[in-house]
């Protein structure tokens, strides 16, 4: 399997690129001016804002390296925590199915989990302003653990569940098509019954065609084409609240069904 | 071959018509059998299988409604309590795991990360 999380490369990193990656680590103050190699200048350490993270200070010097380190370490900390809950909710999902299951594990377990590790490691030895700054953008932007790795791992998980519901939903076809022939022939009225059916049918077709190649397009984005796949997602769970709709929607005819024919 | 006496007047019918056939050398058993009216304990019940209507199940594999006469299964019989059961759970499956997938794109405590 081809390795989905390509490291930054060991050039200048862009001002713009370490304020956001900083900004969104919530953690590390950053200078709006390239970090030289050395931190000599005056900063202070980042405080909290009214948002609920803490908020970023445009400074990052060896005076505050220290607290720098431990916020970035704490990051990665409940990064590496989420991306466990994410393996405990794809071994427990029953109805993932086994490709999917195996794709998002290789994911998480393979290429996520040992990636944050390392950047552990690695964090604890960095000695400057810019090594952490590296590493804090390697957090965010090479694995993207809450904006794309959670959503992905559940959305798979959501769109197999309907999956599943779908096949349990579709196979009672036989049956009620089944049921309201005999109706028919001891002369009962079945035309309720048989309009609810054919919503029934076509129900369970539309949410079908919903769920149908979903986890494989989901299961294609990687961290590194984030945001730009952002849409997917989106699009995603858009098609599969649709596709739940359909399936209540359908459950709802089963009622009428089982109504009429009683 | 039964050859033990018949306790109803039709079988003691049945056993003189087969013999008749047989005697005339036209009869065989499968005559007989079809001079046989429908029951589980005929004597040529070994070839006597298109004689019950009821074999063939529907594509359900529900019970079909008798043909004789006897109460059919209820109607709603196709579709369980059970049955239904099964899909509300599963839907409800279907709820909660659409529901944390929203909180993963709706809310992100992480910020843009």
């Amino acid at each position: 399997m081809p390795c989905r999380h390509r490291l930054l490369g060991a050039g200048v990193l862009g001002t713009v690129a370490l304020t956001a990656a900083l900004s969104a680590a919530g953690s590390v103050p950053v200078s709006a001016d390239p970090v030289p190699s050395t931190s000599s200048t005056t900063t202070s350490v980042s405080t909290p804002a009214t948002s609920g993270g803490p908020a970023s200070s445009p400074l990052c010097t060896a005076a505050v390296i220290t607290s720098a380190k431990a916020l970035v370490q704490t990051d990665l900390t409940n990064r590496v925590t989420q991306l466990n809950l994410l393996v405990g909710r794809v071994n427990g999902a029953v109805h993932l199915t086994t490709s999917d299951q195996s794709t998002l594990l290789a994911d998480l377990t393979q290429s996520e989990l040992p990636g944050i590790q390392a950047l552990q490691a690695k964090v604890s030895g960095d000695t400057t302003c810019i090594e952490l700054l590296r590493d804090a953008h390697a957090m965010v932007f090479d694995y993207r653990v809450y904006l794309l790795m959670t959503p992905q791992a559940d959305l798979v998980i959501l769109n197999d569940a309907i999956t599943y519901a779908e096949g349990v939903v579709a196979a009672l076809e036989t049956r009620i098509s089944g049921g309201i022939h005999n109706a028919q022939e001891r002369g009962q009225n079945v035309s309720g019954a048989q309009s609810a059916f054919a919503d029934y049918q076509a129900q369970v077709t539309a949410a079908q065609s919903l769920t149908s190649s979903q986890s494989a397009t989901l299961l294609a984005q990687t961290p590194q084409e984030y945001p730009g796949n952002a849409a997917v997602l989106l699009q995603a769970r858009t098609n599969l609240s649709n596709a739940r709709n359909d399936l209540h929607t359908a459950r709802a005819d089963l009622t009428q069904i089982v109504q009429d024919l009683s | 071959m039964q050859l033990v006496t018949p306790r109803r007047g039709v079988g003691a019918l049945i056993l003189a018509a087969g013999l008749v056939l047989t005697a005339c050398g036209t009869g065989n058993s499968s005559h007989v059998v079809g001079l046989t009216p429908a029951s589980p304990n005929s004597a040529a019940g070994s070839n006597s299988e298109a004689s019950t209507p009821s074999s063939a199940s529907s594509p359900s594999g529900l019970a079909t409604p008798s043909q004789s006469g006897t109460a059919a299964a209820p109607a709603d019989a196709a579709i369980s309590a059970s049955t239904l059961s099964q899909v509300d759970a599963e839907l409800g499956a279907v709820d909660d795991s659409l529901n944390q997938s929203n909180t993963d794109l709706n809310f992100n405590p992480q910020g843009d990360s």
